[in-house]
């Protein structure tokens, strides 16, 4: 049964619901300004302007992209790092907030200090070049994995996660005969379901943004992740452009399309994502 | 319950191990290092180095890694079918074994990466330089000086310009190669120019200016008298996009503001000279009467060329490219309005008779350094003077336009190239572009219309008098860089009076201006 509205709460519920409407448009509508693009002709993208529906209907800049072979590449490597940065990264990054939420813990209070304080003192590119360089992880996709997999941030969400949990359910299990692996991987892994979704969908999606990392640390094309290829079609085709070399190119096209498809997973994924995004957001920062 | 804790202490150890070797991530980003537990895997044998061939007489092969600051997706990973082609015609030429990587990153990144590179003493063996890059690395001796080598490369020495290897060379040393260019008037390193619409002009039954007076006649009428005939007072006089610097006004007082100019009191930055007051006048009134685009401050290309395609302006900041039909902006001009004709705008003489745009900088952008950690510069030498020349077996064509008789033809008696290939397609088979260890600049594949842009641009620029980078303007880069372009948008707007440049030479020289003019002539003395 629902409460007569006041006429004062009707405004607010029209004026709330024009200004989310507005926001959502707004979010909305530079990708599916990319998308009319991609479907638009050279010519026609090229013009500009407001895009309702693509002008000129064509595939000819999917047909372009497709044929790349190394759009594929570029999608597999990227979808390599953003899985292995995601499993290996909620395996470990769990496995030392669960430590460290327990005080117990021999040099539990130092540990943490350390992990606050590389949360603050960041080691520098240059230093960080050198450690990757010297493990001879350059041109190697490893590099990105490893790097990214446990950050501090994420170890004190999934800590303060960890630290809410009643004790008793592990003293129960532990009573009834269970390990601390066994209690870890079949008690505490399962109900923390929350942060585990909301940790893997930062990394998964700091994985596949990542343009920086690649950058430096890959040199191969066979290397190249899916942002570093999309720059290049970009610088490409504004080379292209200035020297000449750009003509029968549907440069506006070109890169809507390669942006089309290079957001369509993680935007496959996030809607599913998103509950558990926010519920382990909550729990995590109220909990400590 | 000892043991519990102590078995979940392993747990914690181990995962704060993990922690400690991949120390201090800040973020959720990448900006840690890896663990050395994890040994190099999947790909770390996907490089796109190809195999080495067999070795040549000697027995040693070679193999050479060049960093091309450009983007060209198609090439391929392998180096593509054209890396055979290109190893086989070395061996004909007489060349030893040699392979090569080429790691091409474009925009701005490429110097991150470059510098990273340099800081951790793994550069390349050849690469992509800017002026700033090529001052540090020489100063750290990263790179080694070329002069005793530009005889080993007689195929492009004689092409190279000596005011640009002047520019290359620091401290007394030549640090880079400048690109070479072939002979007439397409083939110069200036490519930019005024691009008018013939059209409207014939409507409005007017000339191409050829002065300052007659360009303000023609945005007059093209402001006013309705040249593409939609019955509405829409279209503007100047298309430009908020770095413009107006450069053929400019010029046409005499000065390019970013240049610096030869004066009795020595070299001083143009911007900070009188004539410069001139041309502000005239643009503000140009401004205020509104025959410029009156969004120019805040217009990127993107939105230029939209402004282009839709007949908002009849002058257009352009290249000598745009007067070809199948130019992206010009297409799409002509898709829109079929009739458009385009005819270039060639010197635009002031009242003095001044004129003259900027000249590009040296190189056309496209300068090589040779990394001190080469191991065998020589042969490396061998390979850059094939890969430019245009005799039997050199690798001239195959590293700019593909191969003969299947990318392209020569004709008129190789005074044309008729392209058979497309550049993508020419990349994709490991051609062309991303191959062009030197570069020498050949637009013989030019159409008609484009050419005749480029040879009415060809003796319309201006000389800058120093090109070298002084340790104030790092100091400073705000100095010579940014704050006339602010004094200029504000000025051109009119938010700020003419004579509000009387503060902009203060600013000028309060801001490290006055030191960076005595760097510069104190270079240019010494030669």
């Amino acid at each position: 049964m629902t409460a007569k509205l006041s006429f004062g709460e009707k405004v607010f519920e029209v004026l709330n619901r024009a200004l989310l409407t507005a926001i959502s448009i707004a979010m909305i509508y530079p990708f599916w300004h990319e998308l009319c693009l991609s479907l638009s002709s050279g010519t026609q993208a090229t013009r500009g302007g407001i895009f309702l529906l693509p002008r000129e209907f064509t595939l000819s800049a999917y047909r372009q992209v497709m044929k790349n072979a190394f759009i594929w590449t570029s999608y597999a490597n990227s979808i390599f790092c953003a899985a292995m940065t995601t499993l290996l990264g909620l395996l470990f990054t769990s496995m030392l907030a669960y430590g460290l939420s327990k005080k117990q813990v021999a040099g539990n209070r130092g540990l943490s200090f350390m992990v606050v304080f590389c949360m603050i003192f960041n080691g520098g590119l240059i230093p960080t070049y050198l450690v990757v360089y010297n493990l001879n992880l350059i041109d190697n996709l490893w590099a990105l994995i490893l790097m990214a997999m446990v950050t501090p941030y994420n170890t004190i969400i999934m800590k303060n996660f960890f630290s809410g949990m009643p004790a008793e359910l592990e003293e129960a299990a532990f009573i009834d005969g269970a390990g601390p692996l066994r209690i870890f991987f079949t008690i505490i892994l399962p109900l923390s379901k929350a942060v585990l979704a909301t940790i893997g969908l930062w990394l998964a999606v700091a994985s596949w943004n990542n343009f920086m990392g690649p950058l430096i640390y890959m040199n191969s094309r066979s290397n190249f992740t899916l942002p570093l290829y999309i720059r290049q079609v970009i610088d490409g085709q504004l080379l292209a452009r200035t020297t000449g070399e750009g003509a029968q190119t549907a440069v506006e096209s070109l890169v809507g399309a390669t942006i089309i498809i290079s957001v369509l997973p993680i935007l496959c994924v996030y809607p599913f994502l998103q509950k558990y995004f926010v519920k382990g957001v909550m729990i995590g920062s109220v909990k400590g | 319950m000892k043991s519990f804790w102590n078995k979940a202490t392993c747990i914690l150890v181990m995962a704060a191990i993990v922690l400690g070797t991949t120390a201090c991530g800040g973020g959720t980003g990448s900006s840690a290092p890896a663990s050395s537990a994890a040994a190099p895997a999947a790909s770390s044998n996907a490089s796109s180095a190809p195999a080495a061939s067999a070795p040549a007489e000697d027995g040693k092969s070679y193999k050479f890694t060049f960093y091309r600051n450009g983007a060209w997706p198609t090439y391929p990973a392998d180096g593509g079918s054209g890396y055979q082609v290109m190893k086989d015609a070395m061996k004909a030429y007489g060349l030893p074994d040699i392979d090569w990587e080429v790691v091409a990153i474009g925009g701005t990144e490429y110097y991150d990466k470059i510098n990273v590179l340099a800081a951790s003493n793994s550069l390349p063996d050849a690469m992509n330089v800017n002026m700033v890059t090529l001052t540090s690395f020489a100063d750290q001796g990263l790179i080694i000086p070329l002069e005793d080598k530009l005889d080993q490369l007689p195929a492009v020495k004689d092409l190279m310009r000596p005011s640009e290897l002047e520019a290359v060379t620091y401290k007394d040393h030549l640090y880079a190669f400048p690109v070479g260019y072939l002979e007439g008037s397409i083939n110069g390193p200036n490519t930019d120019g005024l691009i008018i619409r013939q059209d409207w002009l014939d409507k409005v039954g007017m000339e191409v200016p050829g002065t300052i007076d007659e360009m303000y006649a023609v945005m007059k009428a093209f402001k006013e008298q309705d040249p593409d005939g939609n019955g509405q007072n829409d279209t503007y006089g100047y298309l430009g996009t908020k770095t413009t610097l107006f450069q053929d006004i400019f010029g046409a007082y005499g000065i390019q503001p970013s240049f610096w100019m030869e004066t009795p009191d020595g070299l001083r930055l143009g911007s900070t000279l009188p004539a410069t007051k001139d041309a502000l006048q005239v643009l503000q009134t140009w401004y205020a009467e509104g025959l410029i685009d009156p969004d120019i401050f805040t217009t990127d290309k993107a939105l230029k060329d939209q402004n282009f395609a839709n007949s908002k302006g009849g002058i257009y900041e352009g290249y000598g490219f745009t007067g070809s039909p199948v130019q992206p902006e010009t297409a799409a001009l002509l898709s829109v309005t079929p009739t458009a004709k385009l005819s270039p705008v060639g010197k635009l003489v002031g009242p003095n008779g001044d004129y003259g745009r900027q000249e590009s900088a040296p190189g056309y952008g496209n300068i090589r350094s040779i990394s001190a950690n080469c191991k065998d510069v020589d042969v490396l030498m061998q390979m850059l003077n094939w890969s430019v020349d245009q005799a039997e077996n050199g690798g001239f064509y195959l590293c700019s336009v593909g191969e003969e008789g299947i990318d392209f033809t020569l004709e008129d008696g190789g005074k044309k190239i008729n392209q058979v290939s497309t550049y993508d397609d020419i990349y994709a088979k490991g051609l062309g572009n991303p191959v062009r260890f030197l570069q020498v600049v050949d637009r013989r594949w030019l159409v008609d219309e484009a050419v005749a842009c480029f040879e009415a641009f060809s003796d319309n620029y201006r000389e800058n008098k120093c090109w070298k980078t002084t340790p104030s303007m790092l100091d400073y880069p705000d100095t010579c860089e940014n704050l006339f372009k602010e004094y200029l948008a504000k000025i051109v707007l009119g938010n700020l009076p003419v004579d509000a440049w009387d503060n902009y030479v203060k600013d000028f020289y309060a801001m490290g201006g006055d030191k960076i003019e005595q760097e510069v002539n104190e270079i240019v003395k010494a030669g």
